[in-house]
């Protein structure tokens, strides 16, 4: 991965067109944001169809980035995630029972290697979502990385939604908080 | 708007991604109009998508490439969008020449970026527009085809040249149908289907990306048929291609000239028909 700075310059270039910029910032960036979508959309063709779709609006977008609110990858992994839960959502909810490797993939914890990536932003956040309690700290996590919707959540924690939806509301208020957020 | 703990909470939850398709509109249609809200939101963005680095890279197929570079030869990146060189943060954006917005400011970005949102959130309602332009068509020029039940109650819209806008809910049935008459450049603004607003009131708003802000076109009316004509100051292309919206305010209209709410409804105008030819009869 580029550092923030590269990604930036690069984004400005394919703002005014580059298409060798795009290449370059395509290379540097497809696997972060299909791995996030696949893990969204459990799906090869529709994650596929979703980075096809991402990469088009980065295009079309560059010009929208501003490096002073957003942070290159934030912007796009944003982009890619929206995308992806959009077509979750369009598409209807399915149950996790019918879906047995959602379960496995929610098992799992984020991946251990990346740790190394890990920025000051990050850990502050980390830290904030670790004074959670622990199951809810489960449940921000299984939102933000499977795109689950309050339903999801409320049959994998076996709990009516109305209960996750307070869960919800409650701990991004602490992690606001927390991270002194205005 | 006040940025209270239901929409920080609203906003969290849907960078989070938990929110349903419905209330995910909701969202992108208040970013559209509020800019703290926007910002409330491209903060949690900011946030959480540090979230991110713990996500596994998986590497796509190597035919991705390919599709999304023949997707983008097409499209020309948006020239009034550039972003400034790194060497002097925090950004000015500088507008393109032709853009004739003025002064140059991140307002053209933000507005640009709304009138995009906005076209995508009125492209939703084409499709059903397309099937009410048959029945507006048909109440316009034929209202004698109709039962009795759906011929219109009031005179009919004078047919120099309509434009039909139907108003909805993400792209829901439609709540108001507003016709405009090209050539008076008045419009009717009709009930088709919306809850009684109590005692507030329904207020339309142009939307185009030629105002910085949304711009007033009255209170509509109680009865199913509002006439105005407050759109005699604006030029046609500015008519033609501006999203209508509605928003519920205090009784009277907004007290500050600008949207206290998010719209609930929207959409943009299409012709009906070509010149009425065969509308004699």
């Amino acid at each position: 991965m580029l550092t923030p700075t590269e990604l930036v310059w690069l984004i400005a270039a394919v703002a005014k067109g580059d298409e060798a910029a795009f290449e370059r910032l395509y290379a540097a960036t497809r696997a972060k944001l299909f791995g996030v979508v696949l893990r969204i959309l459990r799906r090869q063709d529709l994650a596929e169809e979703v980075i096809q779709e991402c990469y088009v609006k980065i295009w079309s977008n560059a010009g929208q980035f501003n490096p002073s609110l957003a942070s290159p990858i934030t912007w796009m992994v944003s982009i890619a995630r929206n995308r992806a839960i959009d077509l979750m959502r369009k598409r209807g909810e399915l149950s996790i029972e019918e879906e047995p490797e959602a379960m496995e993939v929610a098992a799992d914890n984020p991946d251990p290697l990346a740790r190394r990536e890990m920025n000051d932003e990050l850990k502050r956040l980390l830290g904030c979502v670790g004074k959670l309690e622990p199951e809810r700290q489960r449940l921000v996590l299984l939102a933000y990385y499977n795109g689950w919707s309050r339903e999801q959540l409320a049959e994998r924690f076996n709990t009516p939604v109305n209960t996750v939806k307070t869960w919800l509301r409650r701990s991004m208020l602490e992690i606001r908080d927390c991270l002194g957020l205005t | 708007m006040i940025e209270d703990e239901d929409h920080i909470a609203l906003a969290a939850e849907y960078v989070l991604g938990t929110l349903d398709g419905d209330e995910r509109t909701r969202v992108e249609t208040m970013m559209n109009v509020d800019q703290d809200f926007k910002a409330l939101v491209e903060s949690w963005e900011r946030r959480l998508g540090e979230l991110h680095a713990m996500v596994a890279a998986v590497e796509p197929p190597e035919q991705v490439w390919g599709k999304i570079r023949s997707a983008v030869s097409a499209i020309q990146p948006s020239a009034a969008l550039r972003l400034p060189e790194l060497s002097t943060p925090p950004p000015v954006i500088p507008v393109a020449p032709a853009q004739p917005i003025a002064p140059p400011s991140a307002d053209v970005i933000a507005l640009s970026s709304r009138a995009r949102r906005w076209r995508g959130f009125a492209q939703a309602v084409t499709a059903l527009a397309a099937c009410l332009v048959a029945l507006i068509g048909v109440q316009t020029w034929r209202p004698d085809m109709l039962p009795v039940a759906m011929q219109p109650k009031a005179p009919a819209v004078a047919p120099s040249r309509p434009l039909v806008a139907v108003l909805s809910r993400d792209g829901g049935p439609p709540a108001f149908v507003m016709t405009v008459d090209v050539a008076s450049k008045t419009f009717t603004v009709r009930r088709a289907g919306v809850d009684p607003e109590g005692n507030k009131s329904y207020e339309l708003w142009m939307v185009s990306d030629k105002f910085t802000q949304p711009r007033s076109l009255g209170i509509i009316g109680k009865g199913d048929f509002t006439p105005k004509a407050q759109l005699a100051s604006y030029d046609r292309d500015t008519v033609d291609n501006a999203t209508y919206a509605i928003t519920l305010e205090p009784q009277g209209g907004s007290p500050t000239g600008q949207p206290t709410s998010a719209p609930i409804f929207a959409g943009k105008l299409i012709e009906i028909m070509p010149q009425p030819q065969q509308s004699q009869r």
